[in-house]
């Protein structure tokens, strides 16, 4: 993934988020059916959860690999020497 | 059953274990080796302080009432931070390049260090903060009384009183003193506390584990399995209700998302303790899985509780309650050491980040106007600024008392973490607006800000208060003096919305408006403008690009004083060292120039915050100016793509205009190269008619001899009349090209143009008498003059007259002869009853050589009205066509009036 399609990737994901946990698609999963015991609402909220959970971790780490962050805990607000 | 005694000792044994962890983190973070405090994870728990006691008892009460709809409170920070890239990291940025140090310092650094919005931002967080403060207070004494005093299977969180308030008090106490001595150590630059950061980096991993093991413990050891928990009518009346995911849903989850970025200690965690930008990355599914975690038990707790505890059981002491029933003290001594963390770790941070607040926006700018106090005179700003933080601390927790005090016996405080939420959110939009709208100005901001806190006060905070009759609950129901369009509940008869959402729309809607509105009709002063540069272009713009536009001068050592003042002796000396080492200058002191001074003003403002650091530097520096040329040049590249294109739009429209100008200018030649020709053929052929009479005649003369003396005269007097037309046709083209090039030689005065008229039409007499035409002379005695020459003047007067007479073919022709005074401008008017100028000549008329197509048959060279109009345009006149049709036309002569004649000076 180039570095263009990752920052638009790390502006996806939470907008994913609100879809999956902002929008009527909840409404697909009824809480009277049960899944291994567990309503299937409370199974589809925290499995979406883990999910974009799990979306930020590896999302994070090629944000990181593409280099866009600052090195190390370089001072910001200093005046670098001309 | 557990002792009071056991219970207090083991709270002040935790404590202790707090006040040493804490003071390790100090000694490891003095000693350099800071990488063992600033690791990631423990950034990530720090920001956990997010999870108060209103998480950790509250959170399971919210589930055994409302069901479902506790997650949105994890799942709004969860949204916000996976999507760190775009909005945390932004501000993480703006806060470290700019040394931020609270909300109110973003605020207010962003609309131009402007003190009235930090010192407005600075009230609202404190007046959210306290019932939130006093909210833990309560969860501390409460489950300390639970815990301590209930036999098993007995009291049950039923209200027990006495003994609350001291035990209140002592807590209050004791967190003043640890905030006190790890959130006012020093004026550190960037406002780091690692001790502080350490020990609620443990409290975070205490509350979780807490909160596991309780859930754990509830439903294996309680309910016998998971789907034991979920197969309860409980659970059904829990989950199965109507509509969970409405509106309150989306609400609840923006009011979270807006909580976990605007609440004065989640920013002081999340960007102010933030000592790498990296760490973001980790918190970003890191903190998430910790809410995650937080969450996974919480419904089971609240079914369980429902299920097993008797009713009336308080379901927001569900989580010390159940294992107290089930004879796990350990267990619940283990939970109550989980709330007492969640409610501390808020309590010390909130309160840190609000001294903050309250010591560099409102107490430094009121001992820099205080007159004595000038940054000129001695005294240790530092001592200033810790001892008003540590005074700032007690009075916030005094304030947290005294609110848990008024309102212990209401049910007020339940609801104040969602009150709380909600007014902390009213500074999502100046945020956002600030980092992402760089037209967004300080009047708009303060103007959206008072409005949406108003409006929460009395949409949300006013209601909260209502009791049995007292006046707030007649507001609630009837309005507020009667008038049910102000009802608290119903502003404008909005009926039937729930209570948060009412007023989240009203006061969020109130705020966004007026700030865009009011942003679009305000200007921004030079220095919003420099501070929305920088800050919405954050990535782009470094903050050292302030000393291209911001241009000071101050003395040096006017500046060493100020900065030992504030940042101490040794720290000002090694940075003064430093910045003289980076300029290559000999010595310690460095240049005072612009950029020195800019990052001199930033280390400042990491202590006592943007404004009032602005001040500071504006006492000892000078002739500040701020250019805005600069300004213009920092906006960033798709300003000036956008600027670039729009120019290059410009030009080529202008490119057009000129290609057009060229294109009327090259017909215009054309015409001209033409008429040049046509010209040339003319004079041929003018000069050519004579000549050939001349040459034929004399031919004659020459060859015939036996002409008649009376013949031979006859042709003589050809002869020469001819060669008279040739000189005067000769003479006119001289005439007219020395009119042409502007070399003039008569001789101009002042005269009266009736003089001239009279003149005119005398010489034209004889001429219309041969025509039969009648002219009209239509005198006007108003004594006017004008700048011109007699003989000239007369000259276009006759070459009119003679033309309306010559090319009148009508039966019965006609002239007349009108003038009249227009404004300032002398016009004659000589018109005609003639055939009028065909509409294709009338473009042409006077051009040289020009005989209308209707005058073909009659004579003349056709430069009379060509010499006429530029005699005309040499008085500064003109000659023009007023109208014509085939009933005759009109010729007007213009010339400009003299204003005042000067007599004497008339000539006739």
């Amino acid at each position: 993934m180039n570095r263009q399609k990752l920052f638009a990737a790390a502006l996806a994901l939470p907008l994913l988020g609100v879809f999956l946990l902002q929008s009527p698609l909840i409404e697909l999963f009824p809480p009277d059916v049960h899944l291994a015991g567990v309503p299937l609402e409370v199974v589809y909220i925290f499995s979406a959860w883990l999910a974009l959970i799990a979306g930020a971790f590896f999302l994070g780490k090629l944000l990181v690999r593409s280099g866009s962050l600052p090195d190390s805990d370089t001072d910001l607000g200093e005046d670098t020497p001309p | 059953m557990l002792s009071v005694d056991s219970v207090l000792l083991t709270a002040l044994a935790y404590v202790a274990l707090l006040f040493g962890l804490a003071f390790a983190a100090d000694r490891l973070a003095k000693a350099g080796r800071l990488g063992l405090v600033q690791s990631p994870i423990i950034y990530t728990l720090s920001i956990s302080v997010y999870c108060t006691s209103w998480t950790f008892y509250g959170a399971v009460g919210s589930a055994a009432r409302n069901g479902i709809e506790f997650v949105t409170i994890y799942l709004g920070p969860t949204l916000v931070f996976i999507g760190w890239w775009y909005l945390l990291r932004k501000m993480v940025r703006i806060g470290r390049t700019n040394r931020i140090s609270s909300i109110a310092d973003l605020i207010s650094s962003r609309y131009g260090k402007s003190n009235a919005l930090a010192v407005l931002v600075t009230v609202l967080a404190v007046i959210g903060t306290t019932p939130y403060i006093a909210l833990q207070l309560k969860a501390v004494t409460s489950s300390f009384q639970i815990v301590s005093n209930a036999s098993a299977g007995a009291g049950l969180g039923i209200a027990v009183g006495g003994g609350q308030d001291v035990t209140a008090l002592w807590l209050a106490a004791g967190l003043a003193a640890f905030t006190i001595v790890f959130g006012t150590r020093n004026i550190d630059a960037n406002e780091r506390h690692p001790g502080v950061v350490a020990a609620i980096a443990f409290e975070a991993l205490v509350k979780l584990v807490a909160l596991l093991a309780v859930g754990i413990f509830v439903v294996w050891g309680v309910a016998g399995g998971i789907p034991a928990v979920f197969d309860t009518p409980e659970a059904k009346l829990l989950l199965e209700r109507e509509d969970p995911f409405g509106s309150r849903w989306l609400t609840l989850t923006f009011l979270a998302g807006a909580a976990v970025l605007c609440l004065p200690r989640q920013f002081q965690v999340t960007v102010v303790e933030n000592g790498d930008e990296r760490h973001l990355q980790t918190a970003s599914w890191l903190f998430p899985l910790y809410l995650f975690l937080i969450s996974l038990f919480i419904l089971p707790i609240a079914i369980v509780g429902l299920n097993y505890l008797p009713p009336g059981a308080n379901p927001d002491m569900f989580v010390l309650t159940l294992p107290m029933a089930e004879g796990q003290d350990w267990l619940a001594l283990l939970a109550f050491i989980g709330g007492f963390s969640s409610a501390t770790s808020m309590v010390i941070v909130a309160s840190i980040a609000l001294s903050i607040m309250i010591s560099n926006h409102i107490v430094m700018p009121i001992v820099l106007r205080w007159p004595r106090s000038r940054a000129d005179e001695s005294g240790d700003v530092r001592q200033l600024l810790l001892n008003s933080r540590r005074v700032s601390i007690c009075v916030v927790l005094l304030l947290g008392f005294l609110y848990y005090r008024l309102s212990a016996n209401s049910d007020a405080l339940a609801a104040m973490g969602l009150i709380a939420f909600a007014a902390v959110a009213q500074l999502l939009p100046p945020m956002i607006a600030g980092m992402y709208w760089r037209a967004a100005t300080a009047k708009g901001a303060i103007a959206g800000l008072a409005a949406g806190f108003v409006l929460w006060a009395y949409t949300l905070l006013l209601p909260s208060f209502a009791a049995d009759g007292n006046w707030v609950t007649g507001w609630v129901a009837e309005g507020a003096f009667g008038s049910s369009l102000l009802k608290p509940r119903a502003l404008l008869g909005l009926d039937g919305l729930d209570p948060l959402v009412h007023a989240i729309y009203w006061s969020l809607s109130a705020n966004v408006l007026l700030l865009v509105g009011v942003s679009l009709f305000t200007q921004r002063s030079p220095l919003e403008r420099l501070q929305s540069a920088l800050f919405v272009d954050v990535f782009r713009n470094p903050a050292q690009h302030e000393s291209r536009v911001l241009v000071r001068t101050a003395a040096i050592d006017d500046l060493y004083i100020l900065a030992q003042r504030i940042l101490g002796a040794d720290a000002a000396y090694h940075l003064f060292r430093a910045a003289a080492r980076r300029q290559g200058e000999p010595g310690s002191l460095p240049r005072p120039d612009a950029a020195f001074i800019a990052a001199l003003e930033r280390e400042f403002a990491g202590s006592v915050g943007g404004a009032s650091a602005r001040v500071m530097i504006g006492q000892v520096a000078s002739g500040e100016t701020i250019s805005l040329h600069e300004i213009i040049g920092m906006i960033d590249e798709t300003q000036q793509v956008i600027e670039y294109s729009h120019e290059l739009e410009l030009k080529s429209r202008e490119l057009e205009a000129t290609a057009a100008q060229l294109r009327a200018a090259n017909e215009r030649l054309r015409l001209l190269d033409g008429e040049k020709d046509d010209f040339l053929s003319q004079v041929s052929h003018e000069l050519r008619t004579p000549m050939t009479s001349i040459r034929s005649f004399s031919d004659v003369l020459m060859h015939e001899h036996d002409i008649e003396p009376e013949q031979a005269k006859r042709f003589l007097k050809i002869i020469q009349d001819e060669s008279l037309r040739l000189t005067r046709l000769l003479d006119e083209i001289l005439d007219l090209s020395h009119l042409e090039r502007g070399g003039v030689s008569w001789e101009m005065a002042m005269l009266e143009p009736k003089d001239a008229i009279v003149r005119a039409l005398e010489s034209c007499e004889g001429l219309a008498c041969e025509a039969g035409t009648s002219i009209k002379h239509v005198p006007n005695d108003t004594p006017a003059l004008v700048r011109a020459n007699m003989d000239r003047l007369c000259q276009v007067l006759i070459n009119l007259i003679s033309n309306a007479i010559k090319y009148n073919s009508n039966a019965s022709p006609a002239v007349t002869v009108s003038s009249a005074i227009d404004g300032a401008e002398y016009r004659v008017l000589i018109e005609d009853n003639g055939p009028g100028i065909a509409q294709a000549d009338r473009q042409r008329l006077f051009s040289k050589f020009f005989r209308g197509s209707r005058q073909q048959a009659q004579g003349g060279a056709g430069l009379g009205l060509a010499i006429s109009w530029e005699i005309m345009r040499h008085f500064g006149g003109r000659l023009e066509l007023v109208y014509s049709s085939d009933r005759g036309s009109g010729f007007a002569l213009v010339l400009p009036l003299h204003a005042n004649p000067p007599p004497g000076q008339v000539r006739h």
